[in-house]
């Protein structure tokens, strides 16, 4: 056991330095350099007088080709790169210049717990409920499924855009866009936590409803096919009741299902970029958003870099919890 | 083959054939890959030409209406139509191949070869697309609808080869696939015969998904301005008319035809996956 | 789970501020349009500082360019004492927040940091600034180049001395700045989040008995990042000023009731000029021939602006791109543009094309003299609707005369790398051609720059004329107001420009400015023209909008 746990500790080691290091390099595959854009908005920033412009592009190239460690030699930058990592330091955003990245990072991230995770978590438990549901009753099944289907085939900004303009625009009795009032600073008081959960139900919702149908859908067609299986016939030729073998089937079941929230917990910070931008919600896929669109290689690394220890921290969970859920996999494990 | 065996053939072809989900399906998918065919013979403008009015509601002579640039809607999302079929077959195709195979002999082999595998998938799970369609945006003065489904599939085939693998793992510690194993059957062959065919409803689930996915990948890409820059896609022109303030406007002409196509193009290879999964599972038919 | 809630909430709390505040409505004023993201710093040095720097650290003048009037605003006075001598008379009555007095030795500080923290550029020539009481300072140059001097005078924030002058050279320039700054300007900054920056009322403000005192109490900037949540919150009356670019508003400001400049097209203002970039350092770009039948082909009166823009700019754009703002349409030589200028004439285009040689080949397009194909691509940033749609517009007025040209749509970055390397045919652009207190300026980002490798500032068409350089260092050593000597200087590079072509202007952008007048009302506009309708943080005109904040009136 203590074996198996060092050998995965150490495999997510590996692929976190990996991970890391491509996310480091890839910026700097990348043709033209990232300081020229800024120092052309900085050029532009100034263009009250012309002439100052080219003595500052000059003078800001030098200091931010330094202040982003871009004139020493690459294997400098590496070791530097993991030495400033190690330390919680992701450099200086430069779009956001003079902001550590790990600062803004740190801001959207409560936003996107409190707002990503109970769609995860719920939209997970509520379809598998209701799929297991769908399986085992054929009237449901017909209703519920081609609902599901369609559901989970909506683009999810799409049915965002949907959403506000029904409740946002044409009815009225929802905010349309933010994390709360642009009258409150947050607080822990009542009316803010009241104007925060208004704001949190449209995004809530339509990251809710899609992933929902694709999360019924899964267990559905997983419970199925446990049904099919040989050890289903074999319990029920035992005289096992339905209901002993919808249990078992739904512990099987449940198994893919739970890879599948692993991966999601980590994709779907940037697969929610869409519904951050159209609500305007400051997450860290909003964020990621905004280093893209300004080529703020420091801000994207570090985005990405956080969401790839998310999914790897998830993923570890996961393999751990499989242990103990399916002792199959422990066996074929230790077989070798 | 034992003549029962054709039998039930025949059989699942029949159930699959005449369930009314398949039959739903398909027609959507038809009507689709119709529009497709047919649809272009309608067209009397370029995709970005100026069709005179702007900014019409839907009429006999614009059946989508035109948008405030003037550009004929319906010409737009017939030409945005092969765009997507194209994305579905490559995307979900490549995803599917990569994952099934990797899934496969990941979750079979175990050991060494699982753990270099699985690290090597875990490695391209946590790079999100987008990062790789950044870099590829800044080498090419255009992406390509094919280039962009291409990254599409090769970068979301580990969620593939994780639920395959899982499900492999699952099943070759079941008594069949031991009682091969002890009948001294090689890899492939246990391969072939036990695990995939048993997985066979799972590999469609998983084509059809990743097909739909693939689909809505790309719109997700457009709306954030990383889609296909030379040609009209659907995720195009709803990142368009987002821009554009179609709804609160009213030119709903311009933001609900695509979302309304993706969702149902997406939603009939649910429907027959649905009736597919029913014919090779007797108990769930309906009668 | 349930602890990962808790922990998540507790973050938040911790993370925010700790102090619970709710803007009364009637009382704030919320606008937006030029912040899009987080704040992140406040440093006035900083050109990447967030909104509303102005209002907490006002300049020596203020610049109106409704009026083309420089507006002493710390100064009381500027006068030339000599060639080479700018004394400058500051307000006695002038306070920063913590009660010091803003005194001669501020300026000093401010204008000569750039002498030490070299991330800062220096006003060009100026050789010392000089204390001769605590109220009166001296700029010293060897030879004043007026129009960056002035840029300097109305752009440059004034920071206090005794605070700033503690802090480490090396850490000026990166200074956030986020904590009780200390200023002079009619506003407090009170707090920022990620959706907003907030600024409070100065009510002992100093400025009150000159200006005026501002309307509203708080001043709340939104990061809003689609224009249709924008245009959402703009209706129902939530955001009050709106400085975004929000296409097909114009059938809406009857409706809901919105103020914009005009109340007929076109509705804006124009704030810039965006022009086609004619790469003039490769064939057949560069034949002046060639880009005159280009600018004949696109003329100044298409319909293009109606068909991206329908109705908010201009229908028309000045040959030479000026825009339409006494401090620059005074130098326009009506003789020059009448003589030398074009007008929209395809027919004369092609006349044009056919003498020059490039015959049409057998698939309809012309080729090279030599009978070599000719191609060409017009490149604007993938994702900018309306420039792709005008760019598209263009690229049809250009497939009429015959020529084989394509509307492309790369990335951004790679957009601005092959725009700056001159790794492209032709291309738009409007970064340079913004308001100012001079066309100087435009034309300097226009030909002033030397053609490098890389291009960044300006002159992105490559064209070289030593001449043209030439004029524009006379016109920058000729006080601004000396129209006699200007003109015939700015004539003939008007002559210069009009008969080479080397960009061709297509339209003006608009000081896109709407308002919803359900909680504040008197808002500027044609025909009530007390300020400058922009919000912008923007060194070249925002500083007079201060009248914007003290002309509004609440609505109840």
């Amino acid at each position: 056991m203590r074996k198996y746990l060092t050998r995965k500790i150490i495999i997510y080691l590996i692929t976190f330095f990996i991970a890391a290091s491509l996310d480091w390099a890839i910026p700097r595959l990348m043709p033209g350099n990232p300081v020229s854009l800024i120092v052309s908005r900085f050029a532009q920033a100034s263009s009250g007088s012309a002439a100052q412009a080219s003595v500052l592009t000059k003078q800001m190239f030098d200091y931010f080709m330094q202040a982003f460690q871009l004139n020493i030699p690459w294997w400098e930058q590496y070791a530097l790169f993991w030495r400033n990592l190690l330390t919680g330091n992701l450099g200086i955003s430069m779009y956001l210049y003079p902001e550590p990245v790990i600062n803004i990072i740190l801001s959207a991230v409560p936003y996107d717990i409190l707002f990503l995770l109970p769609s995860i978590l719920l939209s997970f438990w509520v379809g598998n409920r209701i799929g297991a549901w769908a399986a085992r009753s054929k009237k449901a099944d017909n209703i519920l499924l081609p609902t599901f289907y369609i559901l989970t085939s909506v683009p999810y900004f799409w049915l965002g855009i949907l959403l506000v303009w029904i409740f946002g625009t044409l009815l009225r009795v929802l905010p349309m866009s933010g994390a709360f009032s642009y009258s409150m600073t947050p607080s822990f008081t009542f009316a803010f936590i009241f104007d925060y959960l208004k704001h949190w139900i449209l995004p809530f919702l339509s990251l809710f409803i899609v992933s929902l149908g694709g999360w019924a859908i899964g267990m559905r067609n997983m419970i199925i096919y446990e049904l099919e299986s040989n050890y289903s016939r074999y319990m029920g030729s035992l005289g096992a009741s339905q209901r002993l073998i919808r249990k078992y089937s739904y512990r099987n079941a449940i198994l893919p299902q739970i890879t599948g929230l692993a991966l999601q917990l980590g994709t779907i910070v940037a697969g929610a970029i869409t519904t951050e931008i159209v609500f305007s919600y400051p997450g860290i896929g909003y964020i990621l958003f905004e280093g893209i669109m300004n080529k703020d290689y420091p801000l994207i690394q570090g985005c990405f870099l956080f969401i790839i220890a998310g999914v790897l921290l998830a993923n570890f969970i996961i393999d751990i919890l499989y242990m103990f859920i399916d002792p199959r996999v422990k066996i074929a494990y230790t077989e070798g | 083959m034992k003549l029962s065996d054709r039998l039930k053939k025949w059989d699942v072809l029949y159930f699959f054939l005449t369930n009314s989900k398949f039959k739903i399906g398909i027609s959507i998918l038809l009507f689709f890959i119709l529009l497709s065919i047919v649809g272009p013979f309608f067209i009397h403008y370029k995709p970005y030409e100026y069709a005179g009015v702007q900014g019409s509601p839907p009429s006999l002579e614009h059946p989508l209406g035109t948008n405030p640039f003037g550009y004929d809607l319906y010409s737009q999302l017939i030409v945005a139509l092969d765009g997507t079929w194209l994305v579905g077959l490559i995307g979900g195709g490549v995803a599917t191949i990569i994952g099934l195979l990797i899934g496969f002999f990941s979750g079979y082999k175990g050991g060494f070869l699982d753990e270099v595998l699985m690290m090597f998938t875990n490695i391209l799970l946590v790079i999100p697309t987008i990062a790789l369609l950044v870099i590829i945006a800044s080498f090419l003065n255009s992406r390509s609808v094919v280039l962009e489904s291409l990254i599409i599939g090769l970068t979301g085939w580990p969620w593939v080869a994780r639920a395959v693998r899982a499900q492999t793992l699952s099943l070759k510690s079941r008594e069949f696939v031991s009682l091969s194993k002890i009948s001294g059957a090689g890899t492939l062959k246990i391969i072939a015969e036990d695990i995939a065919p048993n997985m066979l409803s799972y590999v469609f689930m998983v084509f059809i998904l990743q097909f739909g996915g693939s689909i809505l990948a790309i719109v997700g890409l457009s709306f954030i301005g990383l889609g296909p820059t030379n040609s009209v896609s659907l995720g195009g022109m709803l990142q368009d008319s987002v821009l554009w303030n179609a709804l609160i406007l009213g030119y709903w002409w311009w933001m609900i035809p695509p979302g309304i196509v993706i969702t149902f193009m997406v939603a009939s290879l649910y429907f027959i996956n649905m009736a597919m999964d029913e014919a090779f599972n007797p108990r769930l038919r309906s009668t | 789970m349930k602890k990962i809630v808790l922990a998540a909430v507790v973050a938040l709390m911790v993370a925010s501020v700790a102090m619970a505040l709710t803007l009364p409505r009637n009382e704030t004023l919320y606008f937006g349009g030029s912040m899009w993201g987080p704040l992140t710093n406040f440093n006035p040095l900083n050109p990447n500082h967030g909104w509303g720097v102005d209002l907490v650290y006002p300049t020596l003048f203020m610049y109106n360019p409704l009026t083309n009037q420089m507006i002493p605003y710390l100064a009381e006075s500027g006068t030339w004492t000599s060639n080479t001598t700018y004394v400058v008379k500051l307000r006695q009555n002038a306070y920063w927040t913590d009660g010091q007095p803003v005194t001669a030795y501020d300026v000093k500080y401010t204008f000569e940091l750039p002498f030490t923290v070299n991330q800062l550029v220096a006003v060009p020539s100026l050789k010392a600034v000089n204390v001769i009481n605590d109220y009166t300072v001296e700029f010293v140059f060897s030879q004043p180049n007026y129009p960056n001097f002035y840029g300097a005078l109305y752009g440059s924030y004034i920071v206090p001395e005794h605070i700033w002058s503690k802090m480490a050279t090396s850490d000026i320039f990166s200074y956030a700045n986020l904590t009780n700054p200390v200023g002079c300007g009619p506003y407090k900054f009170l707090t920022y989040n990620p959706q907003e920056i907030v600024l409070e009322r100065n009510d002992n403000w100093w400025g009150n008995d000159v200006f005026g005192k501002p309307a509203p109490k708080y001043l709340a900037e939104l990061a809003v990042s689609s224009n249709n949540v924008a245009l959402g919150l703009l209706l129902q009356g939530q955001l009050d000023i709106s400085n975004f670019y929000l296409p097909g508003i114009e059938s809406l400001i009857k409706p809901y009731d919105l103020v914009a400049w005009n109340d007929k097209p076109p509705y804006m203002l124009s704030s810039n000029t965006a022009l086609l970039f004619l790469n003039n350092s490769v064939a057949p770009l560069n034949d002046p021939q060639f880009r005159r039948a280009l600018a004949y082909a696109i003329g100044p009166t298409s319909d293009l602006t109606q068909r991206v823009y329908a109705g908010q700019v201009p229908n028309y754009v000045d040959p030479l791109g000026f825009l339409p703002i006494e401090s620059w349409m005074q130098f326009e030589d009506k003789n020059v543009v009448s003589q030398y200028g074009y007008t929209y004439d395809p027919a004369k285009a092609v006349q044009i094309l056919d003498q020059l040689g490039y015959k049409k080949g057998p698939d309809g397009w012309r080729t090279m003299p030599n009978g070599k194909p000719l191609k060409l691509s017009i490149i604007c940033p993938y994702g900018w609707t309306d420039w792709m749609a005008a760019e598209r517009i263009v690229a049809e007025d250009l497939q009429k005369i015959g020529l084989n040209v394509t509307a492309d749509f790369p990335d951004f970055t790679t957009y601005w790398n092959n725009f700056t390397s001159g790794n492209y045919t032709m291309a738009i652009n409007n970064f340079g051609s913004g308001i100012s207190m001079t066309p100087y300026t435009y034309l300097y980002w226009l030909f002033g720059y030397p053609v490098e490798q890389y291009m960044y500032n300006g002159n992105f068409e490559r064209y070289s004329n030593p001449e043209v350089v030439n004029l524009l260092n006379k016109i920058s050593s000729i006080p601004l107001d000396d129209v006699n000597a200007l003109q015939p200087l700015y004539s003939e590079i008007e002559q210069i420009f009009l008969k080479n072509m080397p960009v061709i202007p297509l339209w003006y952008n608009g000081m896109w400015y709407l308002a919803n007048q359900s909680v504040w009302t008197n808002f500027p506009n044609a025909k009530n023209p007390y300020a400058f309708p922009s919000t912008w943080t923007n060194n070249a005109v925002t500083t007079a909008s201060l009248y914007l904040y003290t002309g509004i009136k609440p609505a109840k």
